[in-house]
């Protein structure tokens, strides 16, 4: 029996066919002993399901949630295959190292750099320091006097001689 | 892309950001001219000899702050005594120089200390002279903030705030107003951004400038472009002794037409003659607002300045 035939044979024993139709097919069947076989068969098996008991299938609360929790599982899951979600773990841990090893050499040479350019910035301080020493009390009255200088104007005529 | 990158990328980026933020810091507050000139010299400084300054700037930190203050003090004075001698010279002065150089001052501060003294009594030791320089510098310092008082510019509560104040600290707000008064006469004339950098200039810095000033124009402000030096005045002016001698042969070599300016900008004759008398600061100052008035008038715009009394003038006399 070929595909056609079969499904010939479904549609009469579900009562799908017109007249003519029907007759044709009973015609078939009772010419051809194979075709009347798979037909009883067939309609024995529709019989039997038909007979089967029809209480509501009720899933239990456990059955639920650990099928929601499945569901929610599968669907936060990585899209990327594993291989892929490997490497780009690595590439973001390999990121985070370098942003962070910047971050901190930065850190480390701005402090070095304003350290010297203070250093810089007092560079004749620290090249006199010898000088600066060994002249204190000449310095200090050179301090005074220079102080002194830009405040003489303010005496009357005099005050200043 | 997986979930979990986005997050990552975005602290990434926060890093980077705070990297460069870090990265951008300015530096402290160093004279931009002193730091130009002392980062062209360690350029040229071999490896070993940078690294003895570095190891000397460690010692400097650990010296008391007091200690550390004195230091830099003196380190600006010489500083500025290198410079001037090295403006003079046109060379690089050598310490020997610059030892020279510090005597001279030295003896100068002791002609000047010993102003006042019996002529032949005993040569004032360096305590007596630090001692007599520290007195005379009160009483200008106090006529200066009185001299400010009197034209309205501080007023009887900030002057007794002044006056409270321990000596040091009286002397540093008293170089930052002298600083300001000197920018407001310096900068008569001068481009904008000379005027904008002598505001990042400490007080002794902005005041050797006025002084070169003075002994090319004479008068610092408005006073000075209305009566400029000659030449002939200048060779005068170079033999003077003193910073006081010179100044007060400015105003001797000057009166004459100081008076005829007064005189015909209408001020009093009273007025007049006390000027002449008075502080040549205060002259100076007094004749720059006065003209400065009259200037704004000639153009429509508003003026100011006066010299009213102050009530409370601590009475200054030389010792």
């Amino acid at each position: 029996m070929n595909e056609r035939e079969g499904l010939r044979l479904m549609e009469y024993l579900d009562g799908r066919l017109d007249a003519g139709e029907r007759a044709e097919v009973e015609a078939w069947l009772a010419r051809d002993p194979e075709a009347r076989r798979v037909a009883e068969e067939q309609r024995r098996l529709w019989s039997e399901l038909a007979a089967l008991p029809q209480a509501p299938v009720e899933a239990s609360a456990e059955f639920r949630r650990d099928t929601l929790r499945r569901v929610e599982q599968e669907r936060l899951a990585p899209v990327l295959p594993l291989r892929a979600r490997a490497l780009a773990a690595l590439a973001a841990s390999l990121l985070l190292a370098v942003v962070g090893w910047a971050w901190w050499s930065a850190q480390d040479r701005a402090a070095r750099d304003a350290a010297e350019r203070e250093l810089v910035g007092h560079l004749h301080v620290l090249q006199e320091y010898d000088f600066l020493r060994s002249h204190a009390d000449e310095l200090d009255i050179a301090v005074q006097s220079e102080i002194l200088r830009h405040f003489l104007g303010e005496l009357p005529r005099e005050g200043t001689r | 892309m997986s979930l979990r990158l986005p997050p990552l990328l975005l602290l990434g980026l926060l890093l980077t950001g705070a990297v460069l933020r870090v990265d951008g810091g300015s530096g402290g507050l160093i004279d931009p001219a002193v730091l130009r000139a002392n980062h062209e010299r360690w350029q040229r400084l071999p490896e070993p000899e940078r690294d003895a300054l570095r190891e000397r700037w460690r010692q400097f930190h650990r010296l008391p702050s007091g200690e550390r203050e004195t230091l830099l003090q003196r380190a600006e004075t010489l500083r500025r005594l290198k410079a001037g001698l090295q403006q003079r010279t046109g060379r690089e002065p050598s310490a020997e120089d610059a030892a020279g150089e510090l005597s001279l001052v030295v003896d100068r501060a002791r002609r000047a200390a010993a102003v006042g003294r019996l002529e032949a009594g005993p040569a004032p030791t360096d305590a007596n002279v630090r001692a007599a320089l520290e007195r005379k510098l009160i009483v200008h310092v106090t006529a200066f903030m009185n001299s400010l008082a009197r034209r309205g510019d501080l007023d009887p509560q900030q002057l007794a705030r002044l006056r409270s104040q321990p000596q040091s600290e009286q002397l540093r707000d008293a170089l930052v107003r002298l600083k300001s008064e000197q920018i407001n006469l310096y900068a008569e004339g001068v481009p904008a951004a000379e005027h904008d950098e002598l505001l990042t200039l400490p007080p002794l810095d902005v005041a050797a400038r006025a002084e070169r000033r003075r002994l090319q124009q004479g008068f610092l402000g408005l006073l000075g472009q209305h009566l400029p030096l000659t030449d002939a005045e200048r060779r005068t002016l170079g033999g003077a002794e003193s910073w006081g001698e010179l100044l007060e042969d400015l105003r001797d070599l000057k009166t004459p037409q100081i008076r005829a300016l007064l005189v015909e900008r209408g001020v009093a004759a009273e007025r007049i003659e006390t000027l002449l008398v008075g502080p040549i600061c205060e002259m100076e100052r007094e004749v720059h607002l006065l003209l400065r008035q009259r200037r704004a008038q000639a153009t429509g715009a508003g003026g100011g300045g006066g010299a009213a009394p102050a009530p409370g003038d601590v009475p200054v006399a030389p010792r």
